[in-house]
């Protein structure tokens, strides 16, 4: 299906995201990738990755209450959808496979 | 770390990072931004969050930005934003709004019913007159043909023409299909099977070809051959019930003047829709054996309906044209010996009933497509004006809403969605007519059907047809009424609305609302001058001395042995106790009067039309006349029978035998007597009658001669006494049976054949009291709106008015004066127009009112009266207000 792949760096961006429930938006996101895999990242490719992901229906976002922080702008909050935990799914089970077909060394 | 003061990214990058982002995204970008500058700032220091800070916003600077911003403004709205909820929210609102302003709600969805009523009722009368003789298969093809004469007394035209167009139609033209002949029975045919027997009049003599040409379903016997053969009838279903209750009668026989004839037919109940109504139909074939060979092919006799079916190809045109050809070949040489012309013209089927006004010898069921038009355009009216009424009165309200337009517009309403929102509660409320509207247009049916003399339904709960009908006109009344209140609410700024600014038309709009409100003044002055004159001439034929006594008269003709026992039948009916009096003869008042010729002798012998009534010597008692001069018949004095006459009082003057009535009695008259040979009736004036109406007073009292003609007693009358009519009427009845003439009585009352004179006259005031009532409605309505629409524009006028001490009487009189201004123009434009009109219907008249000034002053008065009434109370509820509310956001 195209524009349906996932990329390495979307595939990350997809867990995250659903691993921060409810708190996933491009700061939080950025953070927990520097935090789980040490890869700095810059804000701008996670902003375009979460946009990519939500056009291809895997995320889908609102604009949320303001806060004390940031200057009291509100964020764009993402959420994963069904088709999202399903395209995981199908990445997991397409590894598992191959690993599976791997010989034992 | 709250407290601490807080450093700030490098202000160029923020100031870029504004530039070229756009505003949908720079809310998230921003806020992302700002916050990893502050948790860089917190964990490695200022120089590495500035330096971060400039890196991503220059890295924000990407193709994705631009796309996600145009994607984010194009992007459907989420599903939680519910439309349904936002309605139901317009329309709890609405209610609620109708609740609390009951008046006006009141006001409002009465003047749309009424409009609502009024259109529905004159739709169902219009359209049931289009829908006549739509059914007929080849309607477009069939056509009724109708003859122009042109002779020295003018022009007329005829709906019959000669029995030899249809056969001659046929023979000469190929494109004929098919021709009808129908001769319509003129006299009163008796009926009888076994037991009964009845007068019936209201039949043909038909060809068969009436089954090919019209939609005309048999409930028994075969079309094809039904009127193939003589002595054949076809009877409606009514009077086959009449005459043989539930049996199928095909085959029967019944008697019908003494014949036998045989029931071949029986029709289904006729359509509503038909041009023709008949109860009966003798086969042509009776017709060709009683006439003459001669006759039937004459081109003088005018008394047959011809029909044509052309075939597919022809047209009407074509036709036509070839007819004057036609006519001067085989009509004009026998026509033109007797001074006249005449061209025949072809009426399409479908035009029948609404295009024969103007038709003489017509015998069909007409309608006026003036009236059908006219009516139509009443009906459109009456809607427009209600829904004019309905905007003048919403906007002018508006004005009440506007704070609750301040506040949604301030919230994020769009002007589309308030748009919608005003106009489905116009809608709502257009609903709410119709629903009261159809159901009272279902309540007034019965009485447009008996005024009209119609069928119609009005299935507003089972026809889906009709409900659609309803529901789509509901749709276009709301869109009338309610698109421009919606734009105009809607349009309101928040902040004028919010500081309760007023809203101002323009100019153009102003004259608008004044000229329809002298539209609707102008209708209703000039209906109330009808309804006056109307009633005023009705009164007046009323209250008209007739000359003789119209009341406890009957009159029935006589038949078989009553001709040949002339003293027998005076005995036998004056003998009842209730009969005052008896008297034969010829011309009864109300009844056919026959004319004549009657010659003043003399040295210049002259010949003068006159109507002649054939009398006995208790002729003028009987009819309760009045001698003015001179005596009654006296059947003493035997010369009066062979040489009497009695004039009336206008004979006096037309003959030109005298000046006053004493001095024409004995004057000589002459008169040619109806019998073989050229005998004359050579006699005297006797007497001088007092001028009595004999016929409706649309025409005048003509030269009247009144004397003793035993050969020419057709009628017998009886004056009774006004005690136990049921009595003496079935005595009268028992004494005709003993005379045993075959045939049952036939009699009629004289003021009931008066009475059915004015027929027309009384369904005009009626049709005038019912629209006037309604214009008068209507336009109350319009004046209120107005009314109401100018106190609300005027309240802080009023206000500093009554500030600076100006009176209530003052104030009422400066908001009512504006109207009554208005409805001064309309009077002004109303009266000339209403005399036109009545002038011309009161021409129709030989006896008529003059129309008085005092009629347009009443009329005047009275619309003023009804202006100002609903005026008034707007403009003291204005004036009484208090200045303080009005003025206080000053």
């Amino acid at each position: 299906m195209k524009g349906t792949h996932l990329g390495e760096f979307e595939e990350l961006v997809l867990l995250i995201v659903g691993v921060l429930v409810d708190q996933a938006y491009g700061v939080t996101v950025a953070e927990e990738i520097e935090k789980q895999t040490g890869r700095k990242v810059s804000l701008s490719p996670v902003h375009s990755a979460l946009y990519r992901l939500e056009k291809k229906g895997f995320l889908r976002s609102e604009m949320s209450g303001s806060t004390q922080t940031r200057g009291g702008r509100r964020k764009r909050i993402y959420q994963i959808t069904a088709a999202g935990k399903s395209a995981l799914d199908q990445v997991r089970t397409m590894r598992n496979n191959l690993w599976d077909m791997i010989p034992e060394l | 770390m709250k407290n601490k003061p807080f450093p700030n990214p490098p202000k160029w990058a923020k100031r870029w990072l504004r530039w070229y982002c756009p505003t949908s995204l720079i809310e998230e970008i921003e806020g992302d931004l700002l916050e990893a500058f502050e948790q860089n700032y917190e964990a490695e220091g200022e120089s590495y969050a500035r330096r971060r800070y400039i890196i991503d916003s220059i890295r924000f600077f990407n193709p994705t930005t631009f796309e996600k911003a145009r994607n984010l403004v194009h992007r459907p709205a989420p599903r939680y934003q519910n439309h349904l909820a936002m309605f139901k929210n317009y329309l709890k609102i609405a209610l609620r709004n109708l609740w609390r302003y009951k008046e006006n709600t009141a006001i409002n969805l009465m003047g749309l019913t009424v409009g609502l009523v009024g259109f529905l009722l004159i739709g169902l009368f219009v359209l049931d007159e289009w829908k006549f003789d739509q059914y007929h298969p080849n309607k477009d093809r069939i056509y009724r043909v109708i003859s122009q004469h042109t002779s020295g007394e003018g022009e007329s035209r005829l709906a019959s023409g000669s029995p030899a167009i249809g056969p001659t139609f046929k023979k000469d033209f190929p494109e004929v299909e098919a021709t009808l002949r129908l001769f319509q029975i003129r006299q009163k045919i008796l009926f009888a099977n076994e037991e009964d027997s009845y007068l019936e009049d209201n039949g043909f003599f038909a060809e068969e070809s009436i089954f090919e040409l019209f939609h005309l379903p048999l409930a028994h016997g075969d079309p094809a051959t039904a009127l193939e053969k003589p002595n054949t009838v076809v009877l409606s279903s009514a009077l086959a019930q009449k005459y043989f209750g539930k049996e199928n009668p095909l085959g029967k026989t019944i008697q019908v003047n003494n014949n036998e004839l045989s029931v071949t037919g029986v029709l289904e109940p006729l359509s509503p829709h038909f041009h023709l109504k008949f109860d009966f139909l003798f086969s042509f074939e009776d017709l060709l054996a009683d006439v003459s060979q001669e006759r039937i092919q004459s081109w003088v006799w005018q008394d047959f309906f011809t029909y044509v079916q052309l075939g597919e190809r022809s047209s009407k045109e074509q036709f036509e044209a070839k007819l004057p050809a036609f006519i001067e070949e085989y009509a004009h040489p026998s026509t033109k010996e007797l001074g006249f012309h005449y061209y025949l013209h072809l009426q399409p089927l479908t035009d029948v009933h609404l295009h024969s006004v103007n038709l003489r010898n017509d015998k069909i069921v007409a309608g006026n497509h003036r009236y059908v038009t006219g009516l139509a355009f009443v009906g459109f009216f009456l809607l427009f004006i209600a829904c004019i009424n309905f905007i003048n009165l919403t906007t002018a309200k508006a004005i009440r809403r506007s704070k609750e337009v301040g506040i949604r517009k301030t919230a994020g309403a769009r002007r589309g969605q308030l748009a919608m929102q005003f106009f489905s509660e116009a809608i709502l409320v257009v609903v709410l007519a119709m629903l009261l509207a159809a159901n009272l247009t279902r309540l007034a049916l019965p009485y447009l059907n008996d005024f009209a003399g119609k069928h119609i339904s009005f299935p507003i709960y089972t026809n889906i047809q009709v409900i659609g009908f309803l529901l789509g006109l509901c749709l276009i009344t709301g869109l009338l009424a309610g698109a421009y209140p919606a734009l105009i609410l809607s349009s309101f700024r928040p902040l004028q609305a919010l500081k309760n600014m007023k809203f101002h038309p323009g100019g153009g709009q102003e004259l608008l609302r004044k000229s329809l409100i002298v539209v609707q003044f102008t209708v209703s002055t000039l209906l109330i001058i009808c309804v006056l004159i109307v009633f005023k001439q009705v009164q007046f034929l009323s209250q008209q001395d007739l000359g003789f006594a119209k009341e406890q008269l009957i009159h029935f003709p006589m038949r078989g042995s009553l001709f040949s026992k002339h003293d027998v039948v005076r005995q036998e009916f004056s003998s009842i106790p209730g009969v005052v009096s008896t008297s034969i003869g010829f011309g009864i008042p109300g009844d056919i009067v026959s004319g004549d010729n009657v010659i003043v002798p003399g040295e210049d012998r002259r010949t003068l039309p006159a109507r002649i009534f054939t009398i006995d010597h208790d002729y003028i008692k009987t009819m309760g006349m009045e001698l003015v001069a001179g005596r009654d018949f006296n059947r003493d004095i035997r010369t009066d029978a062979d040489e009497g006459f009695i004039i009336n009082e206008t004979a006096v003057q037309t003959l030109g035998i005298a000046d006053s009535p004493q001095e024409a009695i004995g004057k000589p008259l002459e008169w040619e007597m109806w019998v073989q040979g050229d005998t004359i009736k050579r006699g005297r004036v006797i007497g001088v009658v007092k001028d009595f109406h004999y016929n409706s007073f649309h025409q005048a009292v003509q030269t009247s001669v009144l004397h003793i003609f035993p050969g020419a007693y057709w009628k017998v009358a009886l004056r009774l006494d006004s005690e136990n009519i049921e009595e003496t009427l079935a005595a009268i009845e028992e004494n005709w049976d003993a005379f045993e003439t075959g045939y049952p009585i036939d009699y009629q009352f004289v003021d009931a054949s008066f009475g059915a004179m004015y027929v027309a006259e009384q369904k005009l005031s009626r049709i005038f009291w019912v629209f006037t009532l309604l214009a008068i409605f209507i336009a109350c309505m319009g004046a209120f709106g107005l009314a109401t629409y100018a106190a609300e524009r005027r309240q802080k006028e009023i206000g500093i008015r009554k500030v600076l001490g100006a009176s209530v009487e003052g104030i009422v009189g400066l908001l009512s004066k504006d109207f009554l201004q208005l409805v001064f123009i309309a009077l002004l434009i109303a009266t000339p127009i209403a005399w036109y009109f009545m002038d011309q219907w009161l021409a129709d008249f030989a006896y008529r009112i003059n129309i008085q000034w005092w009629v347009f002053a009443l009329a005047g008065v009275l619309a003023l009266s009804i202006a100002f009434l609903s005026v008034s109370a707007q403009s003291i509820r204005a004036a009484l207000a208090n200045p303080v509310h009005a003025l206080r956001d000053e």
